[in-house]
């Protein structure tokens, strides 16, 4: 089959278009979590007088960026039917590799290091994955133990350092710089998002990523495409992690091997908070970037309420399952969701189309 | 219909939460105090991890000794994370407080916090843990390399009080980051060695009891005539004890148990003659400290260093065994 | 409600067929212990090997709970934190004077009250394992953590510490206990209808929904089931340290998932492997106890379980020459 063939094998199993009027279901896909932000940050201001506050919100955004890069880049891997756990062991290594190549060539070389090494780990993963066929869970679970434990033996000797001499230099602003107001890392997080949003939207990559996701059938018809697609998408994870390091190791000016451990938890949460389906093919940028948000907003408005660490655990928790619970109902009621019935029509489509 | 239902219910969900949690509220006294006097100053505390005992001690005594000079108290729990670690230490700085006091959970992870402390004018203060090589003002530690050369000299006393012939010991070690703990037992085994002993195992717990007990049951299936053994913090002591034990041997006659930090559990096991000894801090002590140093820093007073090079003040540690167990049992 | 009427080539799972799934397993294994036994002084005596068996008993409890669970194409992330608060019930319940046994029995009715959690979100709420697991994990840890004020509840407790230190029949209790487990679940799995339900249900939920099968019920039970390992996880971890922890189990989950996965049961669920998840826990225990015995810092043991389930899973993959199609793991 050629290339435009399966393009238009996938296209023609995309979901009936929308009805016109307002359908609560694509509101909710595109909206809700985003709804569910401006609520809670209402409840924020009224609870906690201060949060307001320049210094606040400049807290909350310049904190959320590391997590809501990577969690863009998880978005699309689960849209495209996978996912990564291994962002947590990648985010350790490359942050100690982006500090040693500080140490040695200064600015330049710490940004080409963090870059690279963020792209040779989704690579190897996604040579796992597409050439050696090792289910993707499988592998970036042994490779979160692995890249961990590169990071552990790099700082045997104790942890990798940005030493305080260098606190006014360029590399340490990238992490405490506000351009009018609004800190920098928020703002290569915007950046990310846009970049993520034209390609997914927008490009026949993009597509091709949602498509091969939705449909795994498409996906077998075209091998090697699918194939190459899916190895594009774990090179993005790893360059995501790449472009986080920056913006977390330049806060946090240490790392080691133990460096944010269940980190990739927490960015698969926030993408699938914000609508992302691990069935594949369905996924919303909004509403990763607005569960970014949320999360942020939500431990900064428990933490200074004083409610104890446990207790925040415990609502953070009962938060997801309430989310999920309302898009697990939503697609248990067949009538309620319009991709549910496409897939189940899924085989009859392709004879007609074939 | 359905769905208007359901996003009723979302945003009921929400604002229910949110509303309850206004009852749940633990918190303390708001930063800044009411600006009334000028007098009125805040102390922000930052602490470790409230989940450890160690810290918990180490933050009554801090609260204790700002509420005793009628100062207000604002706490903030790192959760063992050098992110929060920073960002909260940061909101502390932005909220305005006048003194930081933090013990930090990456003590590499200081520069931030430190720079912006200058930048606002605030003294800060680091509890134990360590200082990252920042310019802190004054950084409060137990003697950790003494606590070690203590436990040595102590396993040693014991094994020619026992009659052991072994000369094999054990050192189990905290996690590999944690670089100031390290310094017990580097201490531990300097002393050790140069007492004619040999170090056959030496493996980190990763500060974690479960696997101290399976270190401790692998290094005793290996060496069976070891003599004692020393592990970083008392969770660990007191696991390889139990190891010991279940192994069929007495984790006080037959091998010397010694932990560190000076822990409830190990208290009651020295008590209860299932370990020999630990090396107690005094967080409590530590914490008050810190408040005294932190008035010293506001009325411009000169400090006292013990090594005024790192600008460090010692909190003396105490070996605690079956002899005198029983003024430190509360 | 109807059955397919099982014939017996055709819907039960064969012994014979699973085994040889998890043979291979026995290579490596083999080699590390030839290796340790020349290279590690200390290795090969009565000791240190039983030692491991010990190691690989305890950690093989859950294992096999977890291999149902794959079986049936999901998996449970919480258990770890079900380990930390199955042990605090216990250990508070001792602590407080209500005794060894009735200890014991709170901590599995715990266990199997989060396990039945676990089991409701998914069925009826509808949402994925992966995440409702995942959300459960910090729920429960959290329980944990609030339910011990941030205290660990010591314990001394003789009938507790037979979890750690009995031999009955001079044979460690743990290890005995493996072994109840494992003719429980071989016997569970290859030999009653439901292990064949629970495999038709990991190789086609909607067909075997279709068939009749009470799947929502099969799947809760399975939760419950795992719950129900993980309090044994807890009792024996907290009889090992005589004490109960919000803080233990962390990372729990993955031991378990990894040795079910290095041992040959497929993460696409319909097939088990309760061998290969044996040797997976031994093969494990051995490699960590070597590198106890030659002082390997830990982060070499991180790398070597990695390499280890990665190369795996590439030599078998690739010997299956597994299609594009299965690169998507359903969840």
């Amino acid at each position: 089959m050629t290339n435009t063939d399966t393009a238009m094998l996938a296209a023609s199993i995309q979901p009936p278009p929308q009805k016109k009027g307002f359908s609560f279901g694509a509101f909710w896909d595109s909206w809700g979590i985003a709804s569910v932000l401006v609520v809670l940050v209402i409840v924020a201001v009224i609870l906690e007088p201060d949060f307001l506050s320049m210094g606040n919100i400049q807290s909350i955004l310049r904190e959320s960026a590391y997590l809501g890069i990577v969690a863009c880049a998880m978005t699309f891997a689960i849209m495209n039917g996978t996912f990564d756990l291994s962002v947590g062991g990648q985010l350790a290594l490359v942050s100690v590799v982006t500090l040693f190549a500080y140490g040695v060539g200064g600015t330049p070389l710490a940004l080409a290091a963090a870059i690279g090494t963020g792209i040779a780990c989704g690579l190897i993963n996604g040579a796992l994955v597409t050439a050696l066929r090792v289910p993707p869970f499988v592998a970036t679970l042994g490779m979160l133990f692995v890249f961990r434990g590169i990071a552990y033996v790099l700082t045997q000797n104790g942890p990798a350092v940005l030493p305080y001499s260098e606190v006014k230099s360029p590399f340490a602003q990238i992490g405490s710089l506000n351009v009018v107001g609004i800190p920098l890392t928020f703002i290569i997080m915007l950046l990310v998002f846009g970049v993520g949003y034209v390609v997914l939207r927008r490009t026949g990559t993009g597509r091709k990523v949602i498509a091969f996701g939705s449909s795994p059938l498409a996906a077998k018809f075209s091998g090697i495409s699918a194939a190459r697609i899916r190895l594009f998408v774990f090179v993005i994870l790893g360059l995501s992690v790449g472009i986080a390091t920056l913006t977390y190791i330049t806060r946090v000016w240490t790392a080691d091997g133990s460096a944010q451990d269940g980190f990739e938890l927490r960015v698969i949460t926030a993408a699938v908070l914000g609508g992302a389906s691990l069935q594949g093919g369905k996924g919303s940028l909004v509403g990763t970037f607005s569960a970014v948000l949320l999360v942020s907003v939500l431990n900064d408005l428990l933490v200074s309420m004083g409610v104890g660490a446990s207790y925040q655990r415990i609502i953070l928790g009962c938060v997801l399952i309430v989310a999920l619970a309302i898009d697990g109902l939503r697609t248990k009621f067949p009538g309620s969701s319009a991709l549910r019935k496409a897939l189940s029509f899924r085989n009859k489509r392709v004879a007609t189309a074939g | 219909m359905k769905h208007t239902k359901m996003w009723l219910m979302a945003g009921a969900i929400t604002a229910t939460a949110a509303l309850a949690l206004t009852g749940c509220s633990t918190g303390d006294a708001p930063a800044g105090g009411d600006g009334e006097t000028k007098t009125d100053i805040t102390v922000g505390f930052s602490v470790y991890d409230m989940q450890y005992e160690f810290f918990q001690e180490m933050e009554a005594g801090t609260k204790a000794a700002v509420e005793a000079n009628g100062w207000d108290y604002v706490l903030h729990d790192e959760k063992s994370d050098e992110n929060e670690m920073v960002t909260g230490a940061q909101a502390l700085l932005d909220q305005g407080v006048d003194v930081l006091i933090i013990s930090p959970f990456k003590p590499d992870a200081l520069g931030p916090i430190i720079a912006k402390a200058q930048e606002l004018g605030v003294p800060v203060i680091v509890d134990d843990i360590g200082g990252g090589g920042t310019p802190y003002d004054a950084i409060v530690v137990s003697d950790n390399k003494d606590g070690g050369v203590q436990a040595a000299d102590f396993i040693d006393a014991q094994v020619k009080e026992l009659g052991l012939t072994s000369k094999k010991v054990v050192s189990i070690t905290c996690e590999p980051s944690a670089v100031y703990a390290a310094q017990r037992n580097i201490g531990f085994v300097e002393q050790i060695e140069s007492l004619g002993y040999e170090v056959v195992t030496e493996l980190s717990g990763n500060s974690k009891a479960e696997e101290a007990y399976t270190i401790m049951k692998d290094a005793l299936a290996k060496d069976p005539d070891v003599a004692g053994v020393f592990a970083c913090n008392d969770p660990m002591a007191v696991a390889a004890a139990n190891a010991i034990s279940d192994a069929g041997k007495n984790p006080t006659t037959d091998i010397v148990t010694v932990g560190y930090n000076g822990d409830g559990e190990a208290l009651t096991a020295i008590d209860g003659g299932t370990l020999s000894a630990t090396v107690a801090q005094d967080p409590k002590g530590m914490g008050a400290l810190t408040v005294d140093l932190a008035k010293k820093l506001l009325d411009k007073e000169d400090i006292e260093f013990g090594n005024a090079d790192e600008r460090e003040v010692y909190q003396p540690v105490t070996l605690i065994t079956k002899a005198n167990v029983a003024d430190f049992l509360k | 409600m109807t059955v397919l009427a099982p014939t017996k080539k055709k819907s039960s799972i064969s012994f014979v067929q699973e085994a040889l799934r998890g043979l291979p397993l026995a290579i490596p294994l083999a080699l590390v212990v030839i290796g340790l036994a020349i290279g590690a002084p200390g290795f090969l005596t009565s000791t240190n090997l039983e030692n491991v068996l010990f190691a690989a008993s305890v950690l093989v409890i859950p294992g096999l709970a977890m291999t149902l669970c794959i079986t049936m194409g999901e998996f449970d992330l919480s258990i770890g934190s079900t380990v930390a608060l199955t042990g605090a019930v216990a250990c508070t319940a001792i602590a407080s004077g209500m005794g060894t046994g009735v200890g014991l029995v709170l901590a599995l009715l715990v266990g199997a009250i989060v396990g039945l959690l676990n089991g409701l979100i998914i069925t009826k709420l509808g949402v994925t394992p992966f995440i409702a697991t995942l959300a459960t994990l910090v729920i429960v840890r959290g329980v944990a953590q609030a339910f011990t004020n941030g205290r660990d509840v010591i314990v001394s407790d003789p009938v507790l510490k037979y979890f750690a230190s009995g031999r009955p029949l001079g044979i460690p209790f743990p290890i005995l206990l493996a072994i109840v487990a494992l003719v429980f679940m071989l016997w569970l799995t290859y030999r009653t209808r439901f292990g064949r339900w629970v495999a038709a249900i990991g190789s086609n939920r909607d067909a075997a929904r279709l068939s009749g099968l009470p799947v929502d019920r099969i799947r809760i039970l399975v939760y419950v089931i795992i719950g129900i390992a993980g309090a044994l996880w807890g009792i024996m971890i907290s009889a090992q340290l005589q004490k109960g922890s919000g803080q233990l189990g962390v990372g729990f989950e993955l031991d378990a998932i990894t040795i079910v996965v290095i041992g040959g049961t497929s993460l696409l669920g319909g097939r088990a492997s309760v061998v290969g998840t044996v040797l997976g826990a031994l093969l494990i225990e051995t490699i960590s106890n070597g590198l106890n015995l030659l002082n390997v810092p830990p982060a070499y043991q991180r790398i070597s379980i990695g390499i280890l389930l990665v190369g795996a899973l590439a030599i078998q993959a690739i010997r299956r020459k597994v299609p594009v199609e299965a690169l998507d793991d359903k969840h």
